[in-house]
């Protein structure tokens, strides 16, 4: 189940599938902004995923042009 | 302004969030990202870190705020700008100069144990000085062990082989 911290670059989308991992970044200066975490359920339809970055833990999430942030369904707050 | 040399990014979401750096005489700056704006890109808090207490941060034994409030040395404190990939240590701090805004909370602690490199940074890398004589029977050695040779060149000074 990724977890997204950020949704707000164009079609680019970091996750985390770790929620410790994902609450302890958070103490880092940028995530100040954020509320929090939220859990999401993606549909194959809404893009392409694939683990990037250091840790196995992050993945990039390649938006489809056809995906609406209306249809997100958010699992946990 | 002091250009610096990406050495490795810990910690990745969206850009490198903390990442190490070295400076031409080959000091160390652990960086954690701050601030993003379009004029001055991304702007990271430095500090000058010796290698043991970097290796006690990336084991998870020091807290990363600590490692900012209580640098090692006096004049370690640095605005450090990465912009179109050039990575620069700008401005001096001193304690009083860097704000909350500017520091992780306390209590983040690195955490290696799902690095995706992980079998990379079991690796070690040597240099050898073989035997001329001795190439072909290291060669073999090499690829019997399934070591990787990152290059293969020949005699120095007409007595060794480099590997």
């Amino acid at each position: 189940m990724p977890i997204a911290m950020n949704i707000s670059r164009n079609g680019l989308v970091s996750l985390i599938d770790n929620e410790v991992k994902a609450r302890k970044n958070l103490k880092l200066p940028m995530f100040r902004q954020f509320k929090g975490i939220i859990a999401l359920a993606l549909n194959p339809t809404d893009g392409v995923v694939k683990q990037t970055g250091v840790h196995l833990s992050h993945y990039t999430w390649w938006r489809t042009k056809s995906f609406q942030m209306s249809n997100l369904k958010m699992l946990q707050i | 302004m002091r250009p610096l040399t990406l050495i490795k990014t810990l910690e990745y979401y969206d850009v490198p969030q903390i990442f190490v750096a070295a400076d031409a005489t080959g000091t160390n700056y652990l960086c954690t990202l701050y601030h993003h704006d379009a004029e001055r890109g991304y702007l990271y808090l430095g500090v000058q870190i010796s290698e043991p207490r970097l290796m006690a941060f990336a084991g998870g034994q020091l807290d990363l705020r600590d490692a900012y409030v209580h640098p090692e040395v006096e004049n370690a404190l640095y605005v450090v700008t990465a912009k179109q990939e050039v990575l620069t240590a700008t401005t001096l701090l001193q304690p009083q100069d860097i704000t909350d805004e500017m520091l992780p909370e306390t209590g983040y602690f690195y955490d290696a144990s799902d690095l995706a490199d992980e079998a990379e940074s079991q690796t070690d890398i040597y240099q050898l000085e073989v035997p001329t004589h001795d190439r072909i029977t290291f060669s073999t050695l090499i690829s019997r062990m399934g070591w990787r040779a990152l290059s293969l060149s020949n005699v120095l000074k007409g007595k060794a082989a480099i590997l």
